[in-house]
């Protein structure tokens, strides 16, 4: 038998099978971002189902210390959409509590997605990059989130029944002064006078960071990502948009990989699960793979 | 992990990170016996530093009655049971290292206190080991007994909070050993919480990162002790430098009393970090209790302390404890006197070995009345 007569015979047994009981399309192997006019604003926006869902299988991280030891969910569900400029990811995954405060001993809830800054064949190592081949993170932080939504100030918020004698910026001199007061309560902020991301008020619930290697992770030089999330009634759903890596445009594959943080397991940092390089076709449509 | 030496343990042990020893390491010593618990020194650190939003409640000095004081509760006891019984041998530390004796995949053994453990600073304040029987207050000597602990970061050699981090925020200055959470780069993971074992970073909520003492640097940059020693009501504290063992200065206060005198003990150097606070014990506690917490040497340091009185150079240091802002690089005794000297030889102060005592009589006869003797 030649090859030709394989593939014929292959395809005829593949058609009787259909005949016989109708199957359903393997789940797809990569990420499809399906090309939108415009990407959704929110995570329940109808326009993400018409993404096919990409399902991640979550690992603990276990490649640098400290481990994740105490594994979360197990599963990532991931739908993309592209407008051909940027590219926007809705991940789902199931979580039982919202954790949404940061203190002494809490930790919060965060989902991460990690592109290479720049589109080469030759991929960064997956966990966060390495050396002169820099990632680009959009990491999302439910902290973040309730914190915008919050009036007032993040001590009463954690701590309703705290009373407090004095803070020494609130003094009575300093109140007709709002400018020498304000200095004054930086000098009490040092992580707001470095200049932190992590302390400064937050403008929007997600960070745009870069890295080039396990603990190199710092603040990218603009911060063009967005996003979202809503629970959901097992988890979290948070859509992230970001800009495409340059480099990458519509009908070409790019790589994506995604992480999620629990902060009941009191997640942070290398403390997450998460899903390694996968490819991201960019611009997929349903008509052109058939 | 790397091989490093750590001269407290009488051997080598791991570390996270290749041994790399400042040029010179700030150190201090605390006369247990002399702290009356007055907190000023918590009070002037508090006013000092820690009274910013999210800094509430922070202690980064703290003074705690033991055996039952605790900030935050259990910290000591809690990091002892996880570590289980450890031995020392001939002064040379058999037992495994917090670093030793980390989980595959963690980088240190430690724990992470809750919120309400930091809720009650000091719960056991006063309370004494051993129940008071009846009529036991009219004999001596007392079998009840309890001391005052005041802590601060150690600034250790090997610290644990700097090998936790993973994104490496937390230093060492090379210049001077003092132990820095960088602010400009702190995540907030919180790791270096778990990991210090004297539980002296804390976790700030409301710029999301960890902060801790930092020796009052900007003080010691210009020659001057920290707020908490200068502070101190009970003159129990002296800050300077530590040299390495095999570098001693026997001129240098801190040196001499650490490794000449060896009256001043590290706080459980089982732990493997080095810290670089050293206690000259409370000699009113039983020797097994302060053998666990200050290491082998503390048999030989109580009695030390004990005869301080036929030792003019150590009742001498003693005395210049305290008793001055400057940080007092060199000494020397000149007959009844303890005179403290700069680098560069200039006296800065001058004290008494031995503190004038004046014994007031009992019966003023001239006024007439019966007057109460104040020390
Ligand atoms: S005492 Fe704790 S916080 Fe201070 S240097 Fe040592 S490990 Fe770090
Ligand atoms: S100021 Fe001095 S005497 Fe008072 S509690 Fe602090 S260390 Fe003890």
């Amino acid at each position: 038998m030649n090859a030709r007569t394989m593939i014929a015979v292959g395809l005829v047994a593949a058609l009787g099978a259909g005949c016989q009981k109708p199957q359903s399309a393997p789940p797809p192997q990569e990420v499809r971002a399906v090309q939108v006019t415009a990407l959704p604003a929110k995570a329940d926006d109808a326009a993400w189902a018409q993404a096919p869902v990409f399902a991640g299988d979550l690992k603990p991280q276990d490649m640098v210390e400290p481990r994740k030891f105490t594994p979360g969910a197990r599963q990532v569900q991931v739908r993309a959409l592209t407008d051909g400029k940027s590219i926007g990811f809705l991940l789902e995954w199931e979580d039982g509590t919202a954790d949404t405060a940061r203190a002494p001993g809490r930790f919060g809830d965060a989902c991460a997605v990690q592109m290479p800054e720049t589109a080469s064949p030759d991929v960064p190592a997956p966990q966060m990059g390495e050396q002169g081949k820099r990632v680009a993170i959009s990491f999302w932080s439910a902290a973040l989130q309730e914190a915008l939504s919050r009036k007032g100030d993040e001590v009463d918020a954690l701590y309703p029944n705290a009373k407090i004698d004095h803070y020494p910026f609130t003094a009575a001199p300093l109140e007709q002064n709002p400018a020498a007061r304000e200095a004054m309560e930086v000098m009490y902020s040092p992580a707001v006078a470095a200049g932190n991301i992590v302390a400064a008020p937050p403008t929007k619930p997600v960070q745009d960071l870069v890295a080039e290697g396990p603990g190199t992770l710092a603040a990218a030089a603009e911060s063009p990502s967005n996003g979202s999330g809503q629970r959901t009634g097992k988890g979290w759903k948070v859509m992230l948009t970001r800009p495409l890596p340059k480099g990458i445009g519509l009908g070409s594959h790019g790589t994506v990989a995604f992480a999620v943080w629990d902060g009941s397991k009191e997640d942070a940092g290398s403390r997450k699960m998460w899903v390694p390089w996968t490819k991201v076709a960019v611009g997929w449509s349903a008509a052109a793979s058939h | 992990m790397a091989r490093v030496k750590n001269w407290q343990l009488g051997r080598e042990m791991s570390y996270w990170y290749p041994e790399a020893r400042p040029q010179r390491q700030f150190a201090a010593v605390f006369d247990i016996n002399k702290c009356i618990a007055c907190q000023t020194c918590t009070l002037a650190c508090k006013t000092t530093w820690t009274s910013g939003r999210g800094q509430e409640y922070m202690l980064w000095n703290n003074v705690e009655s033991k055996p039952y004081g605790f900030y935050p509760l259990g910290w000591d006891v809690r990091l002892l049971e996880l570590l289980g019984a450890q031995d020392w041998k001939d002064g040379r530390y058999e037992g495994r290292t917090l670093f030793e004796s980390a989980a595959a995949g963690e980088r240190v053994l430690g724990w992470r206190p809750e919120e309400i453990d930091y809720a009650n600073p000091n719960v056991g304040e006063d309370d004494c080991a051993v129940g008071v029987a009846k009529g036991a207050h009219m004999t001596l000597p007392h079998m009840s007994w309890f001391f005052y602990l005041a802590r601060m970061c150690n600034h250790c050699t090997y610290p644990a909070c700097l090998a936790s981090c993973p994104r490496g925020s937390i230093y060492k200055r090379p210049e001077d050993g003092i132990v820095l959470v960088d602010q400009g780069r702190c995540r907030g993971y919180q790791e270096c919480v778990k990991g210090c074992p004297y539980k002296k970073v804390f976790f700030n909520p409301v710029t999301k990162t960890s902060e801790k003492c930092i020796a009052c640097y900007p003080k010691q940059e210009q020659g001057l002790a920290p707020q908490c020693f200068v502070n101190c009501i009970g003159k129990i504290r002296m800050s300077g430098h530590l040299s390495r063992p095999d570098a001693v200065r026997a001129d240098n206060p801190i040196d001499w009393l650490v490794h000449v005198k060896k009256v001043a003990l590290p706080l459980f150097p089982q732990f493997g970090l080095e810290p670089n606070v050293y206690y000259i014990p409370p000699v009113n506690v039983p020797l097994p209790f302060l053998r666990q917490v200050f290491g082998p040497g503390v048999d030989a340091a109580v009695q030390a302390y004990r005869h301080a009185a036929e030792d003019p150079d150590l009742s001498g240091l003693l005395a210049l404890l305290g008793s001055t802002e400057l940080i007092v690089p060199r000494f020397q005794r000149r007959g009844e006197t303890m005179v403290g000297l700069g680098e560069n030889g200039l006296e800065l102060v001058r004290v008494p070995t031995r503190e004038q005592v004046h014994v007031r009589e009992y019966a003023n006869a001239s006024r007439n009345v019966i007057q109460t003797n104040v020390p």
